[in-house]
C-alpha cells in the first residue's frame, strides 16, 4: 500500500473505531453517566464510586440512603414498606462528610420533591477538616462527576468498563436474558460473616496494655479548640446547610451502633471522650434544625455487646441494620435537645469504665493471627 | 502527561505533529519555536514551578556557556565558566534529589532525627542535566558551532527525550536541527513512527505494568515470600524494569521520528549479554555513553594501568548507582555492576573459555540478583529475599501468582476439555507470561531493529491495537477502606 494512503487509512480507522467504542459506551452507559438505564439491557451494580453519582442523578426516587458503610446492609425495600416511599441506597464506604454530602447536593440538584434521607453519621469522621476527601482509598473517578465532557474520555474508552460491564451486557442481551437493574437491597451489602466477634476482639486485643489497669483509669484526651472549630465546619458544611436549604425533606441522621471492642478501642486509644465531645457539638448543630430526626443507639448496651450482631468490631450485620431502619421508623433511639445530655454522660460513664479487659479474658492469643 | 495518557495519544501528539509541520511552511524557524512551545507546554504539565526552574537553569546555563564560547573565540580557556555551569547542574541536581537523603544519613551517622524539609523532584531532572552538562562540555571543547538560546532550550526541553532520556549529545541534535527537509512530513517515519509507538505503548501496558503488580506484591509481602516466589518476584522486576524503561524508549523514538529528529539508540536487547560488560554497551546505553565520554575518560580510562582502571571503573559505578536513586541500594548496586566487570577484566581469559551458554546465564542471574536490590527499600529486604531466594522452600503464593493471571485461560483450558483450579490456571499463567517475557527480550529483535511494512494487516492490528492500549490506560478503581 502507498505509505500516505496507509497514513491516511490509520488515522482514519483509528477514529472510527475509537468513536465507535465511545458510542458504545455512551449508548449503554454501566455508569448511568449520560442516562437512566436502558429497557432490554441487564444493569449490574457493583461499583460505587463509579455508580452512585449517575444513579443519584438519572433514576427515580423519591428518598435516599446515603452515608458509608454502614448504610450497606438496609434494604430499600424495608425502607420503601415502613415510609412507603420509593428509594434508591447510594452509599460510601469510608467516605468522609463531604463526599455524601456532595451527592446528596446532586440529588437535590437533580430530583425536586425529595421527601426522606436516611444518612449515617460517623464518629470517627467528625474530626476532619470539612473539605477532606479520603483519597487514599483509591482513585476517584472524577471524570464521572463534573461537567467537563471531555474527560469523558477515561470513561467511555476504558477497558474495564468495556470488558467488565458493556460486553457482559451485550452478551446478556443476545441471549435474550431479561433486561432490570440489581436490587438496591443487595447492592453493596456485605456478605454475613460468623466471625464478627474473633475480629472485633483482634483489634482490641492491640491494646491488652493499656486496657490491663482498672478500668477507667485511661487517660482521656479533650478535644482542642481547633477540633472544635473543625468540627463545627465539617458538620455545618456537610450535614446541616443541605438540612436547612430543603426545609420539606425529612432528614433521619443516625449514629452507627459500633460494637463494644471499638469503644474499648476508642477509649485505650485516650480519645473516648474527645469524641463525645465531638457529638455534643455535631448533635447540637443537628438538632437546632426541625427537619432532623437525630438517632443514637449508645444507650443500648444490649446491642453493642452481643457480638452476634457484627461482622468485625464496627459493622452490624443484615438483621440489625434491618432492627435500626424500624426503630428509627419508630422514633426509638431518637437524641432530642432534652435527652442529649443524659446521652452524652452515659456514654462517658459507661463507656469510659467499662471493663474491656473482661472482653480479652483469657488474653487473646496475638500469635494465632 | 505521559506517553501512555489518552490527552497524548488523542491530543497533544496529533496537535504538535499537525501544527509543527503547518508551522514549517512558514519557515524552520516557525516549526522549531512551534516545537519548542509545545515542549514546554508538556514539561508545564508537571507543574509550573518545575517549568520555570527548567527555564531558569537552562538560561544560566546557557549564558555561562556564551561566556566560555566568547574566551575561547579570545583564545582564552573559558574554564571559569565551563566550571560554574558544570556545578551549578550538578548543585541543583544535588539539592532536588539529594537533600533528603544526605540529610538521613547525616542523621543517622550523627543519631540524631535531622529535619527533612519537603523539596519536590522535577520531572526528568536526572536527564535535562546530563544533557546540560554534556552541552556544556562540548562547548567547551570546542565541537559545537554558534547555538541560540531557543534552539539551546529546545535541545534541553525536547519532549521526547526529557523525562526519562535518552541522553542525547548535542551535536548529534544541532546536525539534525539544521537538516534539510526536516519541516516536511516523511510518510516512511510515519508509517514507522506509528507501528513502533503502538507497539511500545503495547510493551508499557501489557508486559511492564502486569509484571510491576507482581514484583510490588512480592516486595511489600517480602518476609512471607517462598523459594518460588523470589524467582517470580526477581523475574517479574527484571522484566518491568526492562518493558517499562524500553517501551518509554520506543515511544520517545517513534515520537522523535514522526518530527524528523532520530533519537539515539537506548536499549539493544541487554538480556541477551554474556558479560556485565556487555550488559552496560546495551543497557541504557546513552548513559553509559554519557559516563563513558565525561567521568571515564577523563580520568584517564584504561590508559594508566591496571590499578587506575579498576579505579575508574568503579568511580563511573559508584556515580551511576547514585545518579539512578538517593538510596544507599542504588549506590551498592552500582558498586556491584562495577566490581563485576573489573572482575571480568581480570579473569577475561579463563573467562573466555567458559561456554557462551554458561557465561549468558551467569550474567543473567547476577544482574537479576542486582535488580532485586535495586528494588528493594533496604539491605534488610535485599538480605531477607536473597536468603529466601536458597531457603525459602518451593510453595508458590497463589495471590502472587494470580497476579500474572492471563485473562480468559481457564476458559480456553475449558474449552479443550481441562477442568482445572485456580491453582493451576495461576500457576501456568506465570509461567507463560514470565517465559513470553524472557522470549521477547532473548530472542526476537528490539523495536527500533524491526523493518516496518506499510501493509492491509499491519494498518489494521496497528489501529485496533492502539484503540486497544488507549482503552487500557484508565482503570476503575477499587477501592480500599480499612475503617468505614
Amino acid at each position: 500500500m502507498n505509505e500516505k494512503r496507509w497514513i491516511r487509512n490509520f488515522i482514519i480507522l483509528t477514529a472510527a473505531v475509537t468513536a465507535g467504542v465511545c458510542i458504545y459506551t455512551a449508548v449503554l452507559d454501566p455508569f448511568f453517566h449520560y442516562h437512566a438505564p436502558l429497557p432490554g439491557f441487564y444493569y449490574k451494580l457493583e461499583n460505587q464510586r463509579a455508580q452512585n453519582d449517575g444513579i443519584t442523578k438519572h433514576f427515580a426516587y423519591d428518598s435516599l440512603i446515603t452515608g458509608t458503610s454502614f448504610t450497606e446492609n438496609f434494604r430499600t425495600s424495608q425502607f420503601d414498606s415502613l415510609f412507603d416511599a420509593s428509594s434508591i441506597k447510594v452509599p460510601y464506604p469510608g467516605a468522609s462528610y463531604r463526599e455524601v454530602g456532595d451527592n446528596l447536593k446532586t440529588a437535590f440538584r437533580t430530583h425536586s420533591g425529595i421527601r426522606f434521607v436516611l444518612r449515617s453519621v460517623e464518629d470517627s469522621y467528625l474530626i476532619e477538616d470539612k473539605d477532606t476527601l479520603h483519597k487514599e482509598m483509591g482513585e476517584y473517578p472524577t471524570y464521572l462527576y463534573n461537567r467537563n465532557p471531555f474527560d469523558d474520555l477515561k470513561y467511555l474508552l476504558n477497558k474495564d468498563v468495556i470488558v467488565g460491564y458493556c460486553l457482559p451486557m451485550t452478551a446478556r442481551r443476545l441471549l435474550h436474558e431479561k433486561g432490570g437493574v440489581d436490587s438496591f437491597d443487595s447492592y453493596s451489602a456485605a456478605p454475613e460473616t460468623s466471625d464478627g466477634r474473633a475480629k472485633a476482639l483482634r483489634e482490641l486485643s492491640d491494646y491488652q496494655e493499656e486496657l490491663s489497669g482498672v478500668p477507667g483509669s485511661v487517660p482521656q484526651e479533650k478535644l482542642t479548640a481547633g477540633e472544635a472549630e473543625m468540627v463545627k465546619e465539617n458538620v455545618s458544611q456537610n450535614l446541616v446547610s443541605i438540612v436547612k436549604a430543603h426545609p420539606d425533606t425529612q432528614f433521619y441522621y443516625f449514629v452507627p451502633p459500633v460494637s463494644i471492642a471499638r469503644w474499648g478501642t476508642m477509649y485505650a486509644q485516650g480519645i473516648l471522650y474527645k469524641q463525645i465531645q465531638a457529638e455534643e457539638l455535631a448533635f447540637s448543630l443537628l438538632l437546632s434544625c426541625d427537619n432532623v430526626q437525630l438517632y443514637s443507639f449508645a444507650e443500648d448496651t444490649a446491642l453493642c455487646t452481643d457480638f452476634s450482631n457484627y461482622a468485625d468490631s464496627v459493622h452490624y450485620n443484615a438483621e440489625t441494620a434491618g432492627e435500626l431502619m424500624r426503630r428509627i421508623h419508630a422514633g426509638e433511639g431518637r437524641v432530642t435537645k432534652q435527652n442529649l445530655r443524659e446521652l452524652l454522660e452515659f456514654e462517658k460513664s459507661f463507656y469510659g469504665s467499662y471493663d474491656y479487659a473482661a472482653l480479652l479474658s483469657p488474653p487473646l492469643n496475638t500469635a494465632s493471627r | 502527561m505521559n506517553f501512555n495518557s489518552l490527552i497524548f495519544i488523542y491530543l497533544f501528539l496529533p496537535a504538535v505533529t499537525a501544527g509543527f509541520f503547518l508551522a514549517g511552511k512558514h519557515g524552520r524557524r516557525a516549526a522549531d519555536g512551534f516545537l519548542l512551545a509545545a515542549c514546554l507546554v508538556f514539561y508545564a504539565f508537571a507543574g509550573i514551578p518545575a517549568a520555570l526552574l527548567l527555564l531558569a537553569s537552562s538560561a544560566a546555563t546557557f549564558a555561562l556557556t556564551e561566556c566560555t564560547g566568547k574566551a575561547r573565540e579570545k583564545g582564552n580557556s573559558g574554564k571559569g565558566s565551563f566550571l560554574i555551569a558544570v556545578f551549578l547542574n550538578i548543585g541543583l541536581l544535588l539539592f532536588f534529589k539529594y537533600t533528603n537523603f544526605f540529610l538521613d544519613t547525616a542523621g543517622t551517622l550523627l543519631q540524631r532525627q535531622l529535619p527533612q524539609p519537603s523539596v519536590l523532584l522535577p520531572l526528568g531532572i536526572s536527564f535535562y542535566t546530563f544533557s546540560q552538562l554534556a552541552f556544556c562540555a562540548e562547548r567547551y571543547h570546542g565541537k559545537l558551532g554558534n547555538v541560540t538560546f531557543p534552539q539551546y532550550l529546545l535541545y534541553v526541553s525536547y519532549f521526547p527525550k526529557l523525562s526519562q532520556g535518552p541522553i542525547m549529545q548535542p551535536s548529534a541534535f544541532f546536525e539534525q536541527l539544521s537538516g534539510e527537509n526536516r519541516t516536511r512530513p516523511d510518510a516512511h517515519r510515519f508509517v514507522t513512527a506509528a507501528q513502533m509507538f503502538t507497539l511500545g505503548l503495547a510493551k508499557k501496558l501489557f508486559l511492564a505494568d502486569t509484571f510491576a503488580k507482581a514484583a510490588a506484591f512480592g516486595y511489600q509481602n517480602y518476609r512471607n515470600c517462598t523459594t518460588f516466589d523470589v524467582i517470580i518476584v526477581m523475574l517479574s522486576y527484571s522484566l518491568q524494569i526492562y518493558f517499562d524503561f524500553s517501551s518509554y524508549c520506543d515511544m520517545a523514538a517513534a515520537v522523535s521520528m514522526m518530527l524528523n529528529i532520530d533519537l539515539p539508540l537506548n536499549f539493544n536487547s541487554p538480556y541477551k549479554a554474556v558479560s556485565v560488560t556487555e550488559f552496560w554497551k546495551r543497557w541504557h546505553i546513552t548513559l553509559t555513553d554519557f559516563f563513558r565520554t565525561y567521568v571515564y575518560f577523563p580520568l584517564g580510562g584504561s590508559r594508566k594501568g591496571k590499578l587506575r582502571t579498576y579505579r575508574n571503573i568503579m568511580i563511573v559505578f559508584l556515580i551511576s548507582g547514585f545518579w539512578h536513586g538517593a538510596n544507599w541500594t542504588f549506590v551498592v548496586w552500582g558498586l556491584l555492576h562495577g566490581a563485576a566487570q573489573c572482575f571480568e577484566r581480570i579473569f577475561k581469559k579463563p573467562l573466555s573459555y567458559v561456554p557462551k551458554i554458561i557465561r549468558w546465564f551467569f550474567t543473567f542471574f547476577f544482574v537479576n540478583a542486582a535488580w532485586l536490590l535495586f528494588g528493594a527499600s533496604s539491605f534488610a529486604q535485599w538480605r531477607y529475599l536473597t536468603a529466601q531466594l536458597f531457603n525459602g522452600g518451593y510453595i508458590l503464593n497463589q495471590e502472587l501468582a494470580g497476579l500474572l493471571r492471563i485473562p480468559g485461560l481457564r476458559a480456553v483450558l475449558q474449552l479443550l476439555g481441562f477442568s482445572v483450579s485456580d491453582s493451576v490456571v495461576f500457576t501456568l499463567s506465570a509461567v507463560i507470561l514470565l517465559g513470553t517475557g524472557l522470549i521477547l527480550c532473548l530472542f526476537t529483535k528490539n523495536l527500533q531493529e524491526r523493518k516496518y511494512k506499510a501493509g492491509k494487516p499491519q494498518l489494521v492490528l496497528t489501529a485496533l491495537l492502539l484503540v486497544l492500549c488507549a482503552a487500557s490506560t484508565g482503570t476503575v478503581s477499587t477501592f480500599i477502606y480499612s475503617n468505614f
